[in-house]
């Protein structure tokens, strides 16, 4: 067994390391948090007072039109799906290939992961003409006749590939929380507030905390159970990360319009959900080893191994671009060709351009170490690459729809204020809950941490 | 099932309770055997039946009963469910259309075509569909009103007809102000009140000018104001001269109908050609068009004449030879902006045909300064080249039209008016406000005349400036009688009077204080000069069947002499303009504007340029191109100190220097649909003492800040090479049946097994398919419309279709190819192509589109949740979503009496389609079912087969090779839009047929 120096080790002892990470869930909340949480309100309000109105009102608040059936809100939909894509990723497979630099990334990015997978799940329900039907897509023993949904229609599919990756990303996340939230609660046992309403809200939070951590002990028998525990739950995640994104892909993989009948499209969608996920990584946790002073567990290490894994998956979507249009070119079908020649120089050439700029050209910076070694780079590439990756969707959404088989029917999709409301909203939504998270729960993994360093003092890191 | 109503009658009257075989055959054989001599076939039969109800409920000898009353008792004849058809007849100013209307419950539902009626053949066109919405139009006049200065307070109608009655009798002076009348009653009611009322005098005025133009150059060539009958079915070549006659110039249904049997590439296919200043109906069905100058049409007939005269029985004619001579080619080259070579070509081609030919000229966009300019040299045309008697008959006459007033009439009208003798303007069912020039000083002039008394169904330009408005009835509510292109109608109401009004005949004679009602008028005074034989049967008979033929001969021998002195004053206005020159033409949907208030009319796109909800100047790519205008700009258009501002739309076709606006918008008044819709062109139009001036006013044009959104059914209209519509010249076609027709099929596979309808077999199983003729079809819609009315489909609004949002469940593709100054223009209806291996079939979550087991693509209202991925799976588009509440939020009371109740109203949500009109298949498959037979091809039509005036849509069951469609289906012309992606459609097209020469 070969003896590896765990680059990635803080030389802390455990006592500090609970110190440091668990001090934004102990300490009172900044300004700056007051703030940010303020604006992501802001926009969850914003996103459902609109939500409702469209309820209310109905789907033509929005620019979708015929034959633009699907602007933004299964624009959006992917992009988020696509976000949520990194959180397992990193859990599940970079554990299976003991992918030490995880830990540290790991609970942060199961949380983006579930959190972009609730707004995501919005959309679908929200884009239906009657969500108060949404029902009608469950298969359930029912007195409708049974009518039972139809199997055949990637639509369908979704709802059972994106439930069953929300509930195991969550029970994942869950059971990896299990030894922090015990640790949360032994050091609140002897905390008392000031004041009685204090002290009442403290109680709430230790009883929370209590039945949470589920009785956690913390015993070597425990740690064998828990350590079986979370590979099996790695090995049920791991198809579950291709699956989701080639599932969605299939939504349009298996429809008949130029530009979406591509056989490419799972892989490719789930290399770009990778990239696009990494990316939103990155861009949190540059924003939280800087408020929240975890420098020391978050180092650049770490950033350079994401940077890394953003410019392979970014090549991997260039090369699918590419493929595609090969293939269009190839394949001598003239409306496919069509579909692509109107990407590059149609209407909306300009949003194929800026897709292209982002991710395609924006990664190679990655090849360089003074630039991936630096914050504001990877800062900026990390939210160009996201940029890019949403510009992806509404080029394979949009331009594929606007212009399809029949030219008399071609038409253009021009977003209302309602759309891009709801676009600004969805981020809202997803910082409101990100920004609970990181007053609630630890935002790296302390146990697992901690055993990793003790790990380095018995006998280095290796397995 | 049905049962004669007049039986019935009788028996509760004679008492008779048993043998009710007997006493139903007899009443129906007696039908049959006076049916005017025409074979009686089960659709006659219903409308015969149907009419028979109506008139039960109508008779004279009934007591007037006023109330309604809930059928405790139901009668036997009203059958829950089961439509009643009543023939009647619906009047324009374009003239008269037969129709048969559908009703259900009492309820006038949706108008058909009259198909037994002997010259319309079930020929229909948009705006007879679109009158159903008019009677239940909200905005309609819903009582009298009296009131001065704009403000009106409400009294009822016989209060009103009252205040009039008081009114005329302290006037000297009464004029009347009224629209050309086909209706004889009508007529002879009005001519009643002038002989009671001395000192009064009657002025009937053409808005458009189409009729008064062509009787005005009638009476100058030939002596009398007839409108011959131009036969379409007779000619072999047809040359047109701004004529728009498939779209709007007289009988358009009629022309559409003649004219399309002749579209057929296996018998003797005819020829058009259309010269035109504008992009009209008629010009993109040409097989060839010839772009001329907005003005320049009349030097184009005389430059032909000129060349043509030579080799005709008038080349001696001093007269006619002074008048032509100086069009020479080079001349009239010149001035039209057509070659030489091109005039010369036209000019042999027509010789080559003589007697079988067919030269028209006319419509709006060709009023010069004098009245009946074109028409008269088209008389000669048709003179020289001996189509009178042959194409061009007169022995029975569309119409006898003496009474219309000349210009001269109507400024001596507008003079008296203003010199303050007038006591009383009567305006019947007319709008001069709007419909006159500005310049004719009108509007001025009326405000001098003491009272103003209108008749009128909507608070229009007009109605507001006058001092009582008597409410008039909508014609479905009153009875009339027409007689038109030697057919005598009856045309009686199909529902009593939703409103506080009054029929216009019936109006007029209580005016004269006649104690008739018109009903009686009709039948005691007018219809017995029409109908010979035993009045009482044939009366009775006429009213069930909707006509009687009446050929009234107009005493003209074959061919008529021409008389020269006609073309004295001809062609002096043309005038070679070098700046833009401006030309005002009749919009398929909108027509002259009197139908404006109705949003169905308003949402059909335009049939050449897809543009809704609007008027717009359409100017050539040139001319756009050298003065930078883009679409959306708006133009000023400047003549003299008139100016009007108008949005610019780029119409390839329009030759450089023209500038074409449709009339019949910029409604200040009337209603809310037609208010502030477009702009009304007469700012710009020329009144004098000659004629009305719409076409080649010269203007000055300019861009204006601001910017303007139309919006359109269709924003691409090139093909962009693929073969969606498909076309040959009928020469390669005489050679090579399969021309234009080569593109391989690909047989692909699959993802899914095939339907295999096999497993769900029942006893009657048919495949339902479509067949359409591009050759015949002309791209009118029609179809459209009947489409709208069959299945309730909503409109949207003018912002909503610029979304893209229409909810039209058949459109009309129209694409541009060649050439952008004169490009070919191919029509392809598109309904839902209930394709074999249906891509939105498998893509909806919930099994809300399912195939039938006749292969019908079905839709379930009820279970759609609104994903829209059928409709982005849609390779045609063709699945319409309902963004918002379309109809229950939107709809006003009386218009939900106009909805189907056998079809769903869709609400938000939802998905909606064509369903091949499921509702109809059904009762024709139960009503066979019943029957113990197959569904009769001839029985089931969908709406759009059945609105369709050219017979190019054909529908029945593919699975039986008898069938019409199953032939058409496996003809060489025969093909499917997109085959190579596999879905296989069910609806096939047929190769579009250019007759080249």
């Amino acid at each position: 067994m070969s003896v590896i120096e765990n680059v990635y080790g803080v030389g802390k002892p455990s006592r500090e390391i609970d110190n440091d990470i668990l001090r934004p869930v102990e300490s009172f909340p900044t300004k700056l948090w007051y703030i940010a949480f303020g604006m992501a309100s802001v926009g969850v309000v914003m996103y459902w007072a609109i939500a409702g109105y469209s309820f209310k009102k109905g789907l033509g608040l929005f620019a979708i039109n015929s034959p633009v059936g699907w602007g933004f809100y299964i624009i959006n939909f992917v992009f988020w799906i696509g976000i949520g894509h990194a959180g397992t990723l990193i859990s599940a497979i970079l554990y299976l290939f003991r992918q030490r630099w995880r830990t540290t990334i790991n609970r942060a990015a199961e949380a983006m992961t579930i959190f972009a997978v609730m707004t995501a799940l919005t959309f679908p329900v929200l884009h239906l003409g009657r969500p108060w039907m949404v029902f009608f897509f469950f298969p359930y023993p029912n007195e409708r006749g049974p009518v039972w949904p139809s199997f055949r229609s990637p639509l369908l599919w979704d709802v059972f590939a994106i439930s069953t990756y929300f509930t195991v990303s969550l029970i994942f996340w869950y059971m990896g929380l299990v030894p922090d939230l015990a640790t949360m609660r032994d050091r609140l046992v002897n905390n008392e507030a000031k004041t009685k309403f204090g002290n009442m809200l403290l109680k709430l939070r230790k009883n929370a905390v209590n039945i949470l951590s589920i009785g956690w002990v913390g015993s070597a028998k425990t740690w064998i159970h828990y350590e079986k525990m979370v590979l099996i739950l790695a090995a049920i995640s791991t198809p579950l990360v291709f699956s989701v994104h080639s599932i969605v892909s299939m939504d349009f993989a298996t429809a008949i319009i130029p530009g979406w009948h591509a056989t490419i499209f799972p892989p490719y969608f789930v290399a770009g959900a990778i990239y696009s996920g990494f990316a939103m990584v990155l861009t949190i946790m540059i924003i939280s080893r800087e408020v929240f002073q975890l420098k020391q567990y978050v180092t650049l290490k770490h950033l350079e191994n994401m940077a890394l894994v953003i410019l392979l998956t970014g090549m991997m979507v260039s090369f699918a671009y590419i493929t595609e249009f090969v293939m269009a070119a190839y394949g001598g079908n003239e409306m496919e060709q069509y579909v692509f020649i109107n990407r590059l120089k149609g209407p909306y050439a300009w949003a194929f351009w800026t897709m292209f700029t982002c991710n395609v050209v924006s990664p190679h910076f990655m090849w360089f170490k003074k630039l991936r070694t630096n914050i504001y780079v990877l800062f900026v590439i990390s939210i160009v690459v996201n940029i890019g990756m949403w510009f992806e969707r509404f080029v394979i959404i949009v331009t594929s729809l606007h212009r399809d088989y029949l030219p008399s029917s071609w038409d253009l999709y021009t977003p209302t204020f309602y759309d891009y409301a709801m676009l600004v909203g969805s981020f809202g939504w997803f910082f409101f809950w990100y920004l609970l998270f990181v007053r609630a729960l630890p935002q790296i993994a302390v146990a697992e941490l901690k055993a990793d360093e003790a790990g380095d003092k018995v006998k280095g890191y290796g397995h | 099932m049905w049962q004669s109503v007049e039986a019935k009658e009788r028996q509760k009257y004679e008492n008779i309770q048993d043998d009710k075989k007997q006493e139903f055959s007899a009443s129906l054989q007696e039908m049959i055997d006076n049916s005017i001599g025409y074979q009686l076939d089960r659709k006659k039969f219903l409308g015969i039946m149907g009419a028979a109800v109506a008139m039960a409920g109508m008779k004279c000898s009934r007591d007037p009963v006023e109330k309604i009353v809930p059928y405790l008792v139901r009668p036997p004849e009203a059958q829950p469910g089961i439509p009643a058809y009543y023939a009647t007849a619906q009047m324009s100013s374009r003239g008269v259309l037969p129709v048969l209307v559908k009703t259900r419950e009492g309820k006038p539902i949706k108008i058909d075509g009259h198909d037994d009626h002997p010259v319309h053949q079930g020929a229909m066109t948009v705006n007879g569909f679109a009158v159903i919405w008019d009677l239940y139009d909200p905005d309609r006049l819903k009582t009298s009103k009296v009131g001065k200065d704009g403000k009106f307070t409400d009294i009822s109608t016989a209060d009103a007809v009252k205040k009039v009655t008081e009114i005329i009798n302290s006037s000297q002076t009464v004029r009347v102000l009224s629209r050309p009348e086909y209706s004889p009653a009508g007529k002879s009611v009005i001519n009643g009140f002038l002989r009671s009322k001395p000192g009064s005098r009657q002025i009937t005025y053409d808005f458009r000018g189409t009729i008064q133009s062509l009787v005005d150059a009638q009476k100058k060539s030939y002596g009398r104001a007839i409108v011959p009958q131009y036969r379409y079915d007779k000619a072999d070549l047809i040359l047109s001269i701004e004529c728009d006659f498939l779209g709007t110039w007289i009988s358009p249904e009629v022309f559409t109908k003649q004219h399309s049997n002749r579209r057929n590439p296996d018998g003797k296919m005819n020829r058009l050609i259309v010269a035109e200043s504008m992009m009209s109906l008629t010009g993109a069905n040409s097989d060839d068009r010839l772009p001329i100058h907005a003005g320049s049409h009349v030097a184009l007939a005389l430059g032909l004449a000129n060349i043509l005269l030579p080799m005709s029985q008038y080349a001696g004619n001093g007269n006619i030879l002074n008048a032509v001579s100086t069009y020479t080619p080079e001349k009239t080259s010149e001035i039209t902006g057509l070659s030489i070579d091109k005039i010369k070509a036209i000019a042999n081609e027509l010789n080559q045909a003589r007697g079988s030919s067919l030269v028209l000229g006319g419509g709006a966009s060709s009023r010069s300064e004098v009245s009946g300019e074109l028409e008269v040299v088209v008389n000669l045309l048709n003179s020289i080249l001996g189509n009178e008697g042959s194409t061009v008959l007169t022995d029975v006459p569309m119409a006898e039209m003496d009474d219309i007033a000349d210009n001269e009439q109507l400024s001596s009208l507008i003079k008296e008016l203003n010199s303050g003798n007038v006591d009383l303007l009567i305006l019947d069912r007319v709008n001069p406000v709007y419909e006159l020039p500005e310049d004719s000083g009108f509007k001025e002039a009326l405000k001098k005349v003491k009272n103003v008394v209108s008749l009128s169904s909507y608070m229009d330009e007009s109605t507001v400036k006058s001092n009582v408005v008597v409410a008039l009835s909508h014609f479905m509510e009153s009875w009339n009688d027409t007689y038109y292109m030697g057919i005598y109608t009856v045309a009686q109401p199909v529902i009593r009077k939703i409103f506080d009004t009054i029929s216009f005949g019936d109006a007029w004679l209580q005016l004269q204080g006649n104690a008739d009602n018109y009903y009686q008028y009709i039948k005691n005074v007018s219809a017995p000069g029409y109908l010979a034989g035993n009045f009482g049967s044939i009366w009775e008979k006429t009213i069930a069947a909707g006509y009687y033929v009446h050929r009234k001969t107009s005493g003209y021998s074959a061919a008529r002499g021409f008389n020269a002195a006609s073309l004295f004053g001809v062609g002096k206005t043309v005038k070679d303009s070098s700046g833009f020159t401006l030309s005002f033409y009749e919009s398929i949907q909108i027509g002259d504007g009197q139908g404006a208030n109705n949003a169905f009319r308003q949402e059909l796109p335009d049939p050449v340029t897809k543009i809704v909800w609007e008027n717009y100047a359409a100017v050539s790519n040139d001319d756009a191109k050298a003065n930078g205008w883009r679409m959306g700009d708006i133009l000023s258009l400047k003549n003299g100190n008139k100016e009007m501002q108008i949005p610019l739309y780029v119409q390839p076709g329009i030759p450089k220097g023209s500038i074409a606006i449709a009339i019949g918008y910029g409604h200040e008044e009337m209603g809310a649909i037609a208010k502030g819709v477009g702009v009304n062109t007469n700012t710009l139009a020329k009144f004098s003492n000659t004629g009305t001036k719409y076409s080649g006013i010269a203007v000055s044009v300019q861009k204006v800040k601001g910017g303007y959104e139309l919006a359109t059914t269709q924003r691409h209209h090139e093909m962009e090479g693929r073969a969606l519509v498909r076309y040959a010249e009928l020469g390669k076609y005489k050679q090579d049946k399969k021309a234009g027709n080569h593109e391989h099929k690909l047989e692909g596979k699959g993802l899914y097994t095939p339907h295999n309808y096999a497993l769900e077999v029942k006893s009657d199983v048919y495949k339902w398919g479509m067949s359409i003729d591009l050759t015949k079809c002309t791209g009118c819609s029609a179809c459209v419309m009947s489409c709208y009315s069959e299945n309730n489909i909503a409109v949207t609004g003018k912002k909503e279709v610029w979304r893209g949002r229409e909810m039209a469940w058949l459109r009309i593709d129209r694409y541009y190819e060649g050439e952008i100054n004169n490009p070919s223009t191919h029509f392809a209806p598109l309904p839902c192509q209930q394709c074999e291996n249906a891509p939105c079939e498998n893509v909806c979550p919930v099994g809300a589109t399912l195939h039938s087991s006749e292969g019908l693509n079905d839709m379930v209202y009820n279970r759609c949740v609104g994903t829209r991925y059928c409709q982005d799976n849609c390779p045609y588009k063709v699945r319409r979503f309902n963004w918002f509440e379309n109809t229950y939020d939107k709809i006003q009371d009386p218009m939900q009496m106009s909805l189907n109740p056998d079809v769903t109203v869709r609400g938000r949500g939802v998905m909606e389609k064509c369903t091949f009109c499921v509702q109809r298949i059904n009762e024709q498959r139960q009503m066979a079912r019943n029957e113990g037979r197959a569904v009769h091809e001839e029985d089931l039509k969908t709406a759009c087969q059945q609105g369709c005036p050219a017979n190019a849509i054909t529908f029945g069951d593919l699975g039986n090779k008898e069938t019409i469609v199953a032939q058409k289906a496996a003809d060489s012309r025969s093909y499917r839009m997109l085959e190579d992606i596999n879905v296989k459609p069910r609806v096939n097209y047929l190769t579009r047929i250019i007759n080249k020469g």
